[in-house]
């Protein structure tokens, strides 16, 4: 499964070591390897799990099985029913006062599914996620999103 | 369709998913203990007082927060998750607030547990023991 980078990302460098960077520094001496390596954007990323980089918006799919994965992902029942009660509760608060845990609760998903409840711009719309994809599809899942 | 990046708390525990550091969405109240430095206590001949006196020997740290909203959809959650079924010792970071400044550290979820007794919505706890000792940064 393929996936390209869209966001500059880091890695925990493994030839970094917290015990040798002590023993380096006791010694007077400089420790030069850094703790982590920086991730470029366009970087080819191949793993089973590349499509979790895509749906957190840091990578776009580069092949069918990521794309496919990406979109079972999105579509979701469970995910999808949970975007509908987040619409509700939204609904909600604008005539109700909700108690401050429940407030809390609707930031934090507001900000996660930001894309999904319409406050913010899709990055598919700009192709992040769905490079090369049918278009109508694309459009179709923006509408969705919009209601 | 897309799920927005998680929103950026002050601090953040990450953990690596395809190779790269993410943070562990829906976090609050994150406590990092890199463990306790362990002492002896001598008492000489002609002392009154029990001296402490450092072992080199630091306790096993840890790192521990609330889940205020737990998703079990979301894509890093279930990443989360799948580490603590099976027990991976996860290489992963903790971004510290105000600075910036980012710590890579190697934990095993140890605790996991999940409220339910809001209707609406999981609570939980992220509880996790670090592998290898951490310094805390220094100028």
């Amino acid at each position: 499964m393929k996936a390209i980078r869209t966001k500059p990302a880091k890695a925990v460098n493994p030839l970094f070591s917290h015990a040798e960077r002590r023993a380096a520094r006791i010694a007077g001496k400089e420790y030069e390897t850094s703790q982590f390596i920086e991730l470029q954007v366009g970087e080819e990323v191949e793993d089973p799990h590349a499509w979790r980089l895509c749906v957190i918006g840091m990578a776009a799919p580069a092949d069918d099985e990521c794309r496919q994965r990406v979109l079972k992902y999105l579509g979701d029942p469970g995910r999808q029913q949970l975007i509908q009660d987040l619409k509700l509760l939204r609904q909600h608060a604008k005539t109700t006062k909700l108690s401050k845990k429940d407030a809390r609760y609707l930031e934090i998903m507001e900000k996660a599914y930001a894309v999904d409840l319409g406050l913010a711009p899709s990055p598919v719309r700009g192709g992040v996620v769905i490079l090369d994809g049918p278009p109508d599809e694309t459009d179709e899942t923006n509408e969705s999103n919009d209601q | 369709m897309v799920a927005a990046a998680h929103k950026t708390l002050a601090t953040e525990v990450q953990i690596t998913i395809t190779a790269t550091l993410t943070e562990i969405p829906f976090l609050d109240n994150i406590e990092l203990d890199v463990g306790e430095n362990k002492i002896h206590n001598v008492l000489g001949v002609n002392n009154n007082y029990e001296k402490p006196v450092g072992t080199g020997v630091r306790g096993v740290g840890s790192l521990s927060a609330d889940v205020v909203a737990l998703d079990p959809t979301d894509a890093v959650v279930q990443a989360v998750m799948a580490a603590f079924n099976d027990q991976t010792e996860v290489v992963g970071a903790v971004k510290l607030a105000g600075s910036g400044e980012t710590l890579s550290v190697k934990y095993i979820i140890t605790k996991f547990p999940i409220s339910l007794k809001a209707a609406s919505v999981i609570t939980g706890k992220f509880e996790a023991v670090i592998v290898d000792k951490v310094d805390l940064p220094e100028a």
